[in-house]
Formats: C-alpha cells, structure tokens, sequence
C-alpha cells in the first residue's frame, strides 16, 4: 500500500506545483466536504495533505460521509492527519456545519448507476433534498465564502453527434418521464435550488459540472466503461463492448479534477457554472486498446456485441471558462492517467 | 456469408431438463449428453438443477448429484461449448454457490428472477461481473409483465452489468404476436443482446423462437428433444435444422445436433416431454412448467383433475417458488367437489 500511497502523493505534489498561487485564498481555512469520501473527496485531502505540509496552508478539513470513519481507518496516512475531521452522516439529514466553516464543496451524490437502476427515488431524495438541506444549513453560518456544488455534466442531455464539446450555454433536452433521466433530473434539480438559493440569500454558490475521471480510489467496481475495461484487464479479459467502440468520452486524471475543484473554490466566480473534464475526445475502443496494452497477454477486446441500430453517443465538454476563470488544465495525458491508475490497482492488489 | 445475425444458440437440455426428471439426472448422463453437445457445436450448456445453483430442496425437488458434480462432469467435457449456469438470488447464495461455480470454471451465469423483480438480482450480477465472467439477466414468467415492464426490469439487468438479457415464456403461454412485442421492444431498447427460451405448451416453441430472432433476439435457447420442464422447450434438432434452412449463421453442426438428440432419447427415455391435456392447460393457465410434475403428483394424491389445479394457480397468478400453493389449491378443490381420499 506504500507504493499506492507514494504515487498519489507524487501526483498530488505535481499537480500542485507552480499552481499554489491560485489557492492562497484557502490559507487557514476549514474546508468542509460533504461526500467526502469517494474519489474526489480523497484526492482533495491528498492535496490539502501537501498543501499544508509543504506550503504551510494550515487548512483544516471536515470530511462527511456515510462511512466517513471507515474510510479514516482504511486510509490512516488521510485517517490520522490532524486537523482532518471525518463525520459519519447521511445529507438527507444533514443539519448543521461546525462553527468555523466558510468553505464548502458538496459532492455528496448517488452516482452509481446501479442505484440509479434500483432506487430511482431514493437518488432524487439524496441528490436533491440532500443538496437543499445543505444550502440551507450553510445560509446559517456566520461568514460562507464560497460554496461549490459538484453537478454533473448529464444536467445537458444528449450531446449533439456533430458537436464536438459542450459549452455551458448549451441546452440540450431530457426526458422528465423517463426513470432513466431520474439522476440528471436530479442534479439539475439541485443546480436550480442553488440558485434559488442564491437568489434569496446571496450564499455565494459555483456550480461545477464535472464529466469523466480516473484514478487512483476509483473503485473498479463501478459499472462505468473505463472503471469496467481496467477490471475486466485485471481478470484476463475479455472486453466487451457492446457497440462499435465508437462511442466518444473523456477523461480528466483524478489530480486534475480535485486541483480544479479546489480552484473554483478559492477563485470561482458565485452563481456561474463550470464545466469540468478533459476536452480531449476518446472513442471507447481506442480506450480500451489503450488499458489492455497495459497488460501482458494483452486481453482480447470483443465488439458488436450488443444489439445493433443504437446511435454512437458522445460526450466532452468545452473547458474554456473554467481555464480562464480559475486556471483549470490537463496536466496528466490519458494514457498516462490510464496507467497511474492501472500501477496503483497493481500496487493495491499485491498489498 | 450473408447479412443475417450471427446466433448464439444455448443448450438447456442439462438444466431444463432435470424439471422433467425429477432433478435425478446422474453423473453419467451429465458425461455422455454434455460430449454429445459439444460436439453439436451449441454455443453454451446449461447445467444444474431446474431450479439454478443452490436448489436443490425438499420444497423444489432435490437433485441426485451436487451442483458441484455437474459442474464438475460437464466442464471435462467441453472444450469449445460454453458451460452455463442458471441462478436465480434465495436459492443461490453468493457466499457459496456463487463462488463455488467460479472455481469449477463456469464460463456464464445466467441470473434470473420473476420478471418484475429485478432489483434482486444486483447484488449476484454485480458480483459476477467484478469476478470477471460473463453474466445475463434473465427475466422469468415473463407473459406476466407488459413489454413497457420487461424493458425497465431489463434496464436495471442491464445496468447492473448484464452481458444479454434472456426473455423466458416459462409458463408456454405465448403466441408469436407476443413474442415479436416483448422481444421487439426489448431489442430496440436495450444495448445488450436479448434472448429467448421457449416452451412447448401450445406448440408454438419454435414458432416463437422464430419470432423472437424476426424482432432481433440474438440468443436463443432449446433442449435436446425438447428435454425440459411441462411440454419441454423448443427442440434443439430442430431448431437447428430451421436455422440452417434460413442460413442463419450458427456454430451448430446440424448432423452432430441430430445426433446429440439421440443420445438425449437414449439417455432420458421415458422422460422426454410430451403434449397433453394437461400442459395444455398449463400453458393456457399461465403457470410455471416447472409445476407441471409436483401438480400431476398431487392431483393423483387428491383425486381431483390436474387441469383444475392448474386453472386455480393460473388465477393466482403464482410464480415458481411457490410449489407449496400446489397442495393448498388441490386440498380446496377436493373439498369443493367432495373428493375424500
């Protein structure tokens, strides 16, 4: 687990440096994280870890999650830190932040699609009356200075196929009937509230709508393309793809995406949204030829192997506002954030 | 090389089939039908209880030889053949059956649950797809949910990382007009391949299967004679035969396939599936085929007519599992009709 936790903390170091600037209004602060657990939330406190040892930040961190504490003792070298706090707690409940609190990042979500599957409902219920109860919990605090809210970049619908990225004026169309739509609805459902938020109590809420990551604390049993290829590479393969293989996604390196979020925190503008996300276009099966490359024998990648007349899908977002506004940028390439993330499965199997 | 769909075609003959022997199929029998199908160039065998992994019980039936032994049997026979199972979540556990199917080196699981409960099946086909083999949805009974139904049910499936999702016509109640609807719907709403499994209650199991490739399934299964539960399935020989005439392409041997029947004849004589009054009204009353046994015998028992039986479970609209109805149902109409034994 050692070597795990050397790669992260060199990642985290590089994605930090030269950038520190961009985060000097974090100084001293207590940050508070809801979902603070999952991939994001663990690469944030990655990076505060080296921000307060190796440039004097001084942040204090409360980290809530359902299994918060679980988490602090899975990970002691995050678990043990002082001035890291982990809180056990369900959003839905959510009431009150400590005293002190004046930065706040909301990533507390249902994501899986799994549940999305199985409990529509109780994914509106998180999704959007958990993200109500935090507003208004931090309404009541003394001095908020920015509140950041992680979206989702499906609050667009359907990309167009000739687009090539989605800026945030893009209104695409979702179907409201459909229980499939039941976690876009609910994150735009949540973007309205913060806005209507916003627009009673002036709480200074930046909306980020964050599209495909990987990395290290990914858990490799999410049913997502990229998190399915690596998993099924691990067991000897086969991949399958349904379709073609032609169907276009991006990602963004898991450094890249918490470095931005801390970005929009400390310098985001209140009341904007922000796309999050690599712009750079990758077509499943190059991604897949990509991951099993990693592994020897390389494990064979099956296509066509779904139904056929489905339209190719694709999504990859426009990045230009967050780049000027708070500095957002791919520092780490894809294939190199594929095999960061295939070393550290490695190094965790083997640990 | 035309441009029609390649089939995946799935021998049950060793699952189906151990309904209509009373789950008493032996070692030997898994050895010589399990050669015999690999050798007919089926795309994957079935086997275990009718029931799926971990069935084997008084309330169900128990079976003659372990889940393990099957596996066991069959996987030393097949080399280009897939081996299959068949699980459906409560009979079998992840902790045990699960596991222990992996480590016999079962190439798919096929997770099935009564139509509408899908939910169920998250957890077994989560964990199967994390092991990395292949897994399908099956929905059973599916006559008893609307095409709208069967796509949401399929979706969660899907979601939960199904490879394919199988349509059963469990109870053999199905017309072809059915079929090409709840196929049909599925096929253009899902990304995975669909299936079909036939039976043979009205015969219309090939009929049907037929349809079901028309509307765009891509897997369908049959037995070796039909060997299944009630009237039996679509029969493979035949079904292969249809298919060569239609030049879909297959990995079937239509010679080999023929004789994989006759082994199935030899070795289950006696047993084979047959049309009677009763699966008939089996197939008409909707009820699950795998009733088809445990209602004859308590039918007899009860001095009442099997057809009763099944029109009253029919009514109750009762899904497999729920055996245990079968005596209550007869118990009252032997009372009704005064019957005393």
């Amino acid at each position: 687990m050692n070597q795990a936790i050397t790669l992260v903390k060199a990642d985290s170091e590089a994605v930090l440096n030269g950038r520190i600037g961009r985060l000097d209004g974090l100084r001293g602060e207590h940050l508070y994280i809801s979902g603070g657990t999952g991939i994001l939330g663990a690469w944030l406190l990655e990076l505060i870890k080296v921000l307060n040892e190796s440039y004097s930040f001084g942040m204090k961190v409360t980290a809530y999650s359902r299994r918060a504490r679980d988490f602090a003792a899975r990970w002691p070298h995050l678990g043990g830190i002082e001035g890291f706090r982990f809180e056990d707690g369900d959003i839905r409940y959510f009431a009150e932040f400590p005293s002190g609190v004046r930065y706040i990042i909301h990533a507390a979500a249902l994501t899986d699609r799994r549940l999305l599957a199985s409990q529509p409902s109780s994914v509106a219920e998180v999704n959007g009356v958990g993200t109500l109860r935090i507003l208004r919990a931090a309404h009541l605090l003394d001095d908020v200075r920015k509140f950041v809210l992680l979206s989702s970049g499906l609050v667009y619908g359907a990309q167009p196929w000739d687009m090539p990225h989605m800026n945030e004026s893009f209104i695409g169309s979702l179907r409201c009937n459909d229980v499939n739509a039941v976690y876009a609805e609910s994150k735009r459902f949540a973007e309205v509230v913060a806005q209507g938020v916003i627009s009673e109590t002036k709480l200074p809420v930046v909306t980020l709508r964050p599209f495909a990551f990987v990395g290290p604390y990914q858990s490799l049993q999410l049913p997502w393309a990229v998190t399915d290829f690596i998993r099924d590479s691990f067991t000897g393969g086969p991949i399958r793809i349904m379709g073609d293989g032609a169907t276009v996604r991006s990602l963004m390196y898991a450094s890249d995406f918490a470095f931005g979020v801390l970005a929009a925190l400390a310098e985001g503008s209140s009341g904007e949204v922000y796309n999050i996300g690599s712009p750079k276009p990758v077509d499943l099966l190059t991604l897949a030829k990509m991951i099993t490359g990693s592994f020897t024998p390389a494990p064979e990648i099956r296509t066509g192997l779904g139904q056929s007349g489905h339209d190719h899908t694709r999504l990859v977002p426009d990045i230009q506002k967050a780049q000027k506004d708070f500095g957002l940028e791919v520092s780490v390439s894809v294939e190199n954030a594929i095999q960061k993330t295939i070393t550290w499965n490695r190094y965790m199997r083997s640990s | 090389m035309n441009n029609l769909p390649h089939l995946t075609v799935c021998d049950a003959t060793l699952r189906d089939g151990s309904h209509a022997y009373s789950h008493q199929i032996t070692f030997e029998q898994i050895k010589a039908y399990a050669t015999a199908s690999e050798q007919a160039g089926y795309t994957y065998l079935e086997v275990g209880h009718g029931n799926g992994l971990g069935a084997s019980s008084l309330q169900v039936g128990e079976s003659l030889v372990s889940d393990s032994e099957m596996l066991q049997a069959a996987k030393q026979c097949l080399q280009n053949t897939k081996l299959s199972v068949h699980v459906i979540p409560g009979f079998a556990t992840i902790k045990k059956e699960i596991v222990n199917a992996l480590d016999a080196r079962v190439d798919l699981f096929r997770v099935g649950c009564h139509c509408t409960e899908a939910d169920i099946t998250q957890r077994h086909i989560s964990h199967i797809r994390a092991a990395g083999r292949e897994v399908w949805g099956v929905l059973m009974m599916s006559h008893m949910a609307s095409a709208e139904v069967l796509l949401g049910e399929a979706k969660k499936m899907q979601s939960y990382g199904a490879q394919g999702i199988v349509l059963m016509d469990s109870a053999g109640t199905y017309l072809p007009k059915n079929v090409t609807e709840k196929v049909g719907r599925l096929a253009s709403g899902l990304e995975v391949p669909v299936g079909f499994h036939a039976h043979q209650n009205l015969g219309l199991a090939i009929a049907n299967s037929l349809a079901a490739i028309d509307a765009g399934a891509r897997i369908i299964d049959g037995t070796s004679k039909g060997f299944g539960a009630g009237a039996g399935n679509a029969p493979l020989e035949m079904l292969a035969a249809v298919l060569k005439q239609m030049a879909y392409q297959t990995t079937i041997d239509l010679f080999k396939s023929l004789d994989a029947a006759e082994v199935a004849a030899q070795l289950f004589a006696g047993a084979l599936p047959e049309s009677n009054g009763i699966t008939i009204v089996s197939g008409l009353a909707g009820v699950f085929s795998g009733f088809s046994k445990p209602v004859q015998r308590v039918a007899k028992q009860m001095g009442v007519d099997p057809r009763d039986v099944f029109l009253e479970l029919g009514k109750r609209k009762v899904v497999g599992g729920q055996e245990d109805l079968i005596i209550e149902v007869a118990a009252e109409i032997a009372a009704r009709k005064g019957v005393v034994k």
